[in-house]
């Protein structure tokens, strides 16, 4: 399919952020609601969920190598990867949106991606017993990813200083709402719906090869140690970073002198941003909000 | 007819258009004030009377805090007597130089008859030799280093004559580097400490003076061979605690206009505390830190807390 013409676009003022649907939103993604609300999935549709920042995009794009690495060679070096994995709730001014764009996907199986918590998903991925991979990241990790993408991205309200961030986060008050309602949402989803598969961002930073390998046992695909090698090394974050199909660097909202889209990558990073007595207030706050589950993440490896 | 002396406040308003941020200047491996540097010769060679008294600190460690208690025992806790005039023109700065009509430390020393009280921020080996031959007392007040880097950080933020401080993780770095204005920490903290026998420095902790300001009011009392009572000792707790002081217009730095002193970025004044870092450093910072520390310290066991 043609690329839309989006280096025209001009930068809009930020949006403001407002309640909708119980969390807080912006219009981007609330303009399309209808649309998504009634979108229809399909059986073999896989769903990529994330609260932002979370490694959506690495996902994402081992999923895309997974399916079409050998099939579509040529798409991974040709499209970009927002396209490839349309984000399904966005409504962007200039571009298709993304429910648009997942019904003029020619692929199959569908790869689509979200960072809707989980009660928001279209019921009809549900219905069709869809599959759904959730990658979720360890909280000090994903607010400061969270906090620099902000800076960055003008399709995003304004963060504020760093300070100012880190309680709206703590408050569920950024867009997509609370990381922990998030996080915990989706894993109680999974107790219900076999067809998720959660997945932690610090267990891929750590061991990739064994969940690449878990992700295909999910998806019941047979890949040779030949291909899963080659597309472990496409989705190392230096190659990624490198790469123009999935550093988003023709999105032109994005100013990458602030902050690249994809900037360390690393699991602790947090510990070159939280001072002490905000660390220690994060704990305090955490313990609390993750008192009654069983999700366990971790800060370092 | 001659004209009337401008008061201090007035020479600093009619010089604040000369107000810069002044670079740093090389004097004997220490980084020191462009405008400082330039007088040197003029400063090395002051010559205290034996009556004299200096006090001095690394910037940022509690020289106003010192100040004032000092003041108030030599005047016996009478509070309306060390309200006489700002605390750098009853205490004149040694070293400081600013563009005219402001004095120099250097004038406003020549003004006044023994015994006088002075403040440092000069290394001991940069303190003019006339304080040893003459055999002044010194006192000297150390702060933590964590709690004094964030304060020097505020502090350089606010004040548009020091060199523009950057970024916070950068000034970390010029900090455990001696980069900083009156150089490093390290050598200026040990070099007070390694000569305090030798030179009969009465050397004084910040955080001991947090956690009892009473006692360490009492080591300055009989140092100085003064005598007050326990009355007087209370008075002057209370008259140097943190609220009192920040509100004490002759010891707040607020007579200071904008321009020079902008306290709208940070207060002169600012927390006071024991234990602030923790809202500043980093865990990588303050690990990376405490690594430097460790390495520069070693060879002296001063009891530093970052806690009290």
């Amino acid at each position: 399919m043609d690329l839309p013409d989006i280096s025209s676009i001009k930068s809009p003022s930020r949006p403001e952020i407002f309640e909708f649907a119980g969390i807080p939103m912006i219009s981007y993604f609330t303009k399309n609601w209808e649309k998504l609300k009634n979108f229809q999935a399909r059986p073999d549709d896989i769903l990529i969920a994330t609260y932002p920042k979370a490694g959506t995009t690495w996902v994402s794009y081992i999923l895309d190598l997974l399916y079409f690495g050998k099939v579509d060679p040529n798409g991974q070096s040709s499209l970009p990867i927002y396209m490839r994995v349309p984000f399904l709730e966005s409504c962007f001014p200039g571009m298709p949106s993304g429910t648009e764009l997942a019904d003029n996907l020619p692929n199959s199986p569908r790869l689509i991606k979200t960072h809707l918590p989980v009660q928001l998903v279209p019921k009809s991925f549900w219905e069709q017993n869809s599959r759904v991979v959730y990658v979720a990241r360890n909280a000090k990790d994903n607010v400061v990813s969270y906090f620099h993408s902000d800076r960055m991205n003008h399709g995003q309200p304004e963060p504020g200083d760093w300070n100012t961030f880190l309680e709206d986060f703590l408050k569920g008050e950024v867009v997509f709402g609370s990381w922990f309602d998030h996080v915990c949402g989706w894993w109680e989803k999974k107790k219900t719906y076999p067809n998720l598969h959660y997945m932690l961002y610090e267990d891929m930073a750590k061991d990739i090869n064994g969940e690449v390998e878990s992700l295909c046992t999910f998806l019941k695909l047979s890949r040779s140690d030949e291909e899963k090698n080659k597309i472990i090394n496409s989705v190392q974050f230096d190659a990624m970073k490198q790469n123009k199909m999935t550093n988003y660097s023709t999105i032109p909202t994005m100013d990458f002198k602030i902050s690249p889209f994809m900037r360390k990558g690393k699991v602790g990073d947090w510990k070159n941003h939280f001072t002490l007595a905000q660390n220690e207030q994060f704990d305090e706050v955490y313990k609390q909000k993750m008192k009654n589950t069983t999700l366990n993440f971790r800060t370092k490896i | 007819m001659e004209q009337e002396p401008l008061s201090y406040e007035e020479a600093i308003t009619r010089a604040a258009d000369a107000i810069q941020r002044f670079p740093l200047k090389d004097v004997q491996g220490v980084p020191l004030m462009s405008t400082i540097a330039d007088n040197w010769k003029s400063i090395s060679e002051f010559c205290p009377d034996p009556s004299d008294l200096l006090i001095s600190t690394y910037p940022k460690a509690g020289t106003t805090w010192t100040q004032e208690i000092v003041d108030l025992l030599l005047n016996n806790g009478d509070a309306q007597v060390c309200k006489r005039a700002p605390t750098a023109v009853r205490i004149p700065f040694l070293e400081i130089c600013a563009p005219p009509p402001i004095p120099s430390g250097l004038e406003l020393l020549k003004q006044m008859k023994p015994p006088r009280v002075i403040k440092t921020h000069l290394p001991i080996q940069l303190v003019p030799v006339g304080f040893w031959q003459n055999k002044c007392k010194v006192i000297y007040m150390a702060r933590n280093a964590k709690d004094n880097l964030v304060s020097y950080f505020h502090f350089d933020r606010m004040n548009l004559t020091q060199p523009e401080p950057g970024p916070w993780d950068g000034y970390i770095h010029k900090f455990m580097k001696g980069q900083l204005g009156w150089g490093s920490w390290y050598d200026h903290v040990k070099g007070y400490w390694k000569e305090s026998k030798e030179r009969n420095i009465l050397y004084i902790l910040y955080e001991d003076m947090k956690e009892n300001p009473s006692r360490e009011i009492k080591r300055i009392m009989h140092y100085l061979d003064l005598s007050v009572s326990e009355d007087v000792i209370n008075k002057i707790v209370q008259l140097t605690s943190f609220h009192v002081m920040k509100d004490n217009p002759m010891a707040n730095y607020s007579y200071i206009p904008k321009a020079v002193f902008d306290q709208s970025i940070s207060a002169f004044m600012r927390k006071g505390e024991v234990g602030d870092w923790v809202n500043h450093f980093t865990p990588a910072q303050s690990k990376m830190f405490d690594e430097d520390y460790t390495n520069q310290m070693k060879d002296v066991d001063i009891p530093f807390r970052l806690n009290i």
